[in-house]
């Protein structure tokens, strides 16, 4: 339940600040991914259930229902593929597996947002937005990796 | 395996929402409209909340930039105040001369007042512009209305708190002025003014500076324009000069007037 109370209010934060000061939210940081690659990360399975939901909360609040769904599924299946093939016992290779994935999702959603919509892409936004995504990914893979040590 | 293709049709499912807009569906429409409803004072929060943050954004890039401003303004003062310390140098040392050989010289400090502009000339041609001073700040005709160091023209009509100023583009303009250190007329037009009586065999060249000349010396020169072509009559002792007026009247906003007549 905490997760889906925290899920909802970053999903919150994000749609309403975030995307106030990235324009769109194909540039803006997505912070509610980093929050569930961490909570994927902890279970034993990949669970359909919360990606599923922390999707749709940003769907509901973003207007855009079933894209951003679609772009948490298909990023827990390939951590689910890649958590079945490969294990990851260090802060830099939770770290990379997350800044591989994040950029996947990120082509997954502007990929079938271009096939209906056009959107014009600032690139020094979306650098900017993945440079902060990637920086709250790596603050959170820290302090997780002390957690899971003590 | 079937963990996987669960996870596949849950993917296919979304993408298939996505595509086909679920929420407009008639019997979704609905439920999606009542949920809407439900969340609405959610949404207006969200709404306000994006609002609030654009506004801060935009106030602090504009107090980013004010400041910059600030810092170039400030710079530019200090050059400023120092040419006006060698102004003041020279001022004394011209005193000390004047002295010296029992030439009367009197140092006279110009009263300024500053005014907006509140009317344009509607025709477009610049011809004149209106300000917010009148006779309640105490100007009267053949004032000279300046930008920076640039003429913008002569107070032509006083009103009670209002005046208008025949400017440099204006074929009724006419004005003493100076370039390469020799008197003439110069003629306003738009958009180009024209210097008058320039003898065949006076030296101007293109890119020459035309200034105010004031025969009692009591205004400034400032800049009226810059020579932007010379061409010969077919009769007559005069060149044609044509004059570009430096001064842009569409671009500024006040202007500022000596309180002396030419």
């Amino acid at each position: 339940m905490r997760f889906y109370l925290f899920a909802f209010i970053i999903a919150f934060f994000q749609s309403s600040i975030l995307l106030a000061i990235f324009h769109n939210f194909l540039t803006a940081p997505n912070l509610l991914l980093v929050y569930l690659f961490i909570n994927l990360v902890r279970e034993e399975e990949c669970l359909l259930k919360k990606a599923v939901l922390s999707g749709l909360f940003l769907d509901l609040f973003q207007d855009s229902l079933g894209l951003h769904i679609s772009g948490h599924i298909f990023f827990s299946i390939v951590l689910s593929l890649l958590k079945a093939r490969f294990e990851f016992p260090n802060i830099v290779s939770l770290f990379l597996v997350y800044a591989f994935l994040s950029i996947l999702e990120k082509l997954w959603i502007l990929f079938f947002f271009r096939l209906r919509y056009y959107a014009g892409i600032d690139p020094i936004l979306l650098f900017l937005g993945l440079a902060i995504e990637l920086t709250f990914a790596m603050l959170i893979i820290r302090r997780y990796m002390v957690y899971k040590h003590e | 395996m079937k963990r996987y293709l669960i996870q596949l049709f849950a993917l296919v499912v979304s993408l298939f929402i996505y595509f086909v807009n679920l929420s407009a569906l008639p019997y979704i429409g609905f439920f999606h409209n009542t949920l809407k409803t439900l969340v609405q004072p959610l949404f207006e929060f969200k709404g306000n909340l994006i609002e609030f943050t654009k506004s801060m954004i935009n106030t602090y890039v504009i107090l980013v930039n004010v400041s910059k401003e600030n810092q170039e303004l400030k710079k530019e003062l200090q050059a400023c105040n120092l040419y006006k310390v060698q102004l003041s140098t020279c001022e004394n040392n011209l005193l000390s001369v004047s002295r010296i050989i029992n030439l009367p010289l009197e140092v006279k400090r110009l009263s300024i007042v500053y005014a907006g502009i509140i009317a344009y000339d509607p025709s477009g041609n610049d011809t004149f512009i209106l300000i917010n001073k009148g006779q309640d700040a105490g100007l009267s005709e053949g004032m000279i209305a300046f930008y920076e160091d640039k003429l913008i023209g002569i107070v032509d009509r006083v009103y009670g708190s209002s005046a208008r100023i025949r400017t440099v583009f204006s074929k009724d303009f006419s004005i003493s002025a100076m370039a390469n250190s020799k008197a003439y007329i110069y003629k306003g037009g738009y958009p180009y003014g024209f210097l008058l009586h320039v003898g065949l065999e006076d030296p101007i060249k293109v890119g020459d500076v035309v200034l105010l000349r004031s025969p009692l010396g009591n205004i400034p020169s400032f800049t009226i324009g810059k020579v932007s072509r010379i061409s010969e009559e077919d009769k007559g002792f005069f060149k044609r000069v044509e004059v570009k007026p430096a001064v842009d009247i569409r671009r500024i906003s006040y202007c500022i007037l000596i309180k002396e007549k030419l």
